[in-house]
């Protein structure tokens, strides 16, 4: 193989892997309900993200052939990049399918048909939003419970939001427009 | 692969972001995620015309080995995009209840949560990205939404999971 057939093999391939995890996830999940139900379902993506990576990793040597180590270099280098890139993309898709409040919007429209303004908050409110959160970041230990009120721990969720809230800034958001 | 892709890839990102961070500063668009795509693989596009009408040496491989890299980045970022711009319940619950160092009760913390921006806010923004329309006070799924939606019911299938809870 030539090696801009290999490079061309090796761009359609990176290019598919999001359909690879996603096949890779399915399997994952579907045996890991049945065998080990207790697994946390956000780490099942993570699981089929680190299944994928060998194969890659694989395929490197095989489309670039001994005495292209330059070539091959850079092609692991690329291929590491485009792939955390876009597993990090299926994972946020997974995520957002999970716990996104947009997609949980869609869910209750596409169950309930169509539904008054006034009455969607019944269906989905405030109270839903807060306390699916709360009780998520207390598992993940984000947040713990002493004595019936909830305190911050950890800290690396409250530094992540700092640095968005910084971007936010830069993209013109106002702070005074988000609910804190 | 040489690093001419890889650079021109991380090139074509960067420069794609300072015209986002310059055209959000004027005027957001009303389709952001559209908006943010367009905006972002423009410098790409622009860069493939300048290259095959100069001449420049790149092969149709490397434009799109720099196009793939510089797309995988900006879906990285879009994906990342509405905690900028919604800003993400998760933050919002954590930085509150950083804010009280004495605690919070859940129902304390309920009433320093905004509704109209949690709720109402998303709701208008799903509007405006013609994912639901309001018709004499209801609200619908459009065409587009209902497709977001259906991909999501379906790859929830496909895992044997139910509908998230969002």
């Amino acid at each position: 193989m030539s090696e801009t057939a290999a490079a061309t093999a090796f761009l359609l391939i990176l290019a598919a892997s999001p359909v690879a995890v996603l096949v890779l996830h399915a399997l994952l999940s579907r045996v890991l309900r049945r065998l080990a139900p207790g697994v946390p379902t956000r780490l099942v993506p993570v699981l089929a993200v680190a299944a994928g990576a060998p194969g890659l990793a694989l395929l490197v040597p095989r489309l670039f052939p001994p005495g292209a180590e330059h070539a091959r270099a850079w092609a692991a280098a690329y291929g590491l990049v485009v792939y955390a890139c876009l597993s990090y993309c299926y994972f946020h898709l997974f995520s957002m399918s999970e716990s996104a409040r947009r997609i949980r919007i869609l869910y209750v429209l596409f169950e309930g048909g169509r539904i008054p303004r006034a009455e969607f908050s019944s269906r989905y409110g405030v109270k839903d939003m807060v306390f699916n959160r709360l009780d998520r970041l207390e598992t993940i230990g984000q947040v713990e419970r002493r004595d019936g009120r909830y305190f911050a721990k950890g800290g690396s969720v409250g530094l992540i939001g700092k640095v968005l809230i910084g971007w936010g800034k830069v993209l013109g958001f106002q702070p005074g427009s988000m609910p804190l | 692969m040489n690093a001419s892709a890889f650079a021109a890839g991380a090139a074509l990102f960067l420069a794609g972001l300072a015209v986002h961070v310059v055209a959000w500063r004027v005027r957001r668009p009303r389709h952001q995620a559209l908006g943010l795509l367009a905006y972002f693989m423009l410098p790409w596009a622009a860069f493939c015309v300048w290259a095959r009408a100069r001449g420049a040496g790149w092969t149709p491989f490397e434009l799109a080995a720099a196009g793939l890299l510089d797309f995988s980045l900006t879906c990285a970022y879009v994906q990342t995009y509405p905690a900028f711009q919604g800003f993400s319940p998760s933050f919002v619950v954590v930085l509150l209840l950083a804010r009280a160092p004495g605690g919070l009760t859940r129902e304390e913390l309920l009433a320093s949560v905004d509704e109209g921006v949690m709720l109402t806010g998303r709701l208008q923004d799903m509007v405006d990205s013609r994912l639901i329309a309001e018709r004499d006070g209801l609200l619908e799924l459009t065409p587009s939404g209902r497709a977001l939606v259906s991909f999501f019911v379906w790859m929830r299938r496909v895992m044997g999971l139910p509908l998230g809870t969002g």
